[in-house]
């Protein structure tokens, strides 16, 4: 009796999880259509950007979907605390917290809400391809407001893939 | 809705539409049923598969 059972199995589930390939694959394809939607004039913002809203069009191919929550740029700044309460409620209903940056999690930051703030869920979202799990999920939104998460031990990737995830910080407005 | 359908009938939708990487709006309609009460209908690109589901068939075990 030898362990190689418990190898290949080890190795054929080490197969089975998405390879650094196909994260970069549907990763930019991700980014094309955020791209494509930034580049409008006025821009769009898709605000809710995260695995639900990725569907797979052929083997290559990935899509955006889900423009419910879109939504061009506030012209202007909440001037009180009403205009804040009302951007609150607007952001529950349309975003979700787990990708949420700073100045959503927290409007009463009155930082504006703009195209990196999908930059910022685009970096959620790669880590969640990388890792299934999202970066603030054990925390919650006090380690989003100090930009605080670990990268896990495993699975492996390059150290590029883990500076690419880490861009996201560089959205942060103080 | 109501946002859904301003983002959708104005500019964009003509900017968007033929993007490799945004799913296609085929056609919308609308009608009223009662008062205030809209039915819409909205007819998208088929696509066959979802990351959801794909992440859900590729565990990530260790």
């Amino acid at each position: 009796m030898t362990g190689g059972g418990i190898i290949d199995m080890m190795n054929r589930r080490l197969r089975e999880r998405l390879t650094e390939a196909d994260i970069l694959q549907i990763f930019i394809d991700v980014c094309e259509g955020v791209a494509a939607m930034h580049n409008l004039r006025p821009a769009l913002l898709h605000r809710d950007l995260k695995v639900e809203n990725i569907l797979q069009s052929s083997d290559v191919l990935y899509k955006l979907c889900d423009f419910g929550s879109a939504s061009p740029v506030a012209p202007r700044l909440p001037a009180n605390t009403q205009e804040i309460r009302m951007l609150e409620a607007d952001l529950n209903r349309h975003t979700t917290l787990q990708y949420r940056a700073p100045e959503m999690v927290d409007p009463y930051l009155r930082r504006p809400i703009d195209e990196k703030s999908d930059v910022w869920a685009l970096g959620v979202l790669l880590y969640k391809l990388c890792y299934y799990t999202t970066p603030f999920e054990e925390h919650g939104p006090l380690a989003i407001l100090n930009v605080q998460y670990k990268i896990p031990p495993y699975p492996a990737y390059s150290s590029q893939m883990n500076s690419l995830i880490g861009m996201f910080r560089f959205c942060v407005r103080f | 809705m109501s946002r859904a359908f301003v983002s959708l009938t104005d500019g964009p939708k003509r900017i968007l539409k033929g993007h490799p990487n945004i799913v296609h709006l085929i056609d919308a309609a609308w009608h009223k049923t009662s008062n205030d009460v809209y039915e819409v209908f909205i007819l998208m690109e088929y696509c066959p598969g979802s990351l959801y589901s794909i992440m859900s068939a590729k565990p990530l075990t260790v």
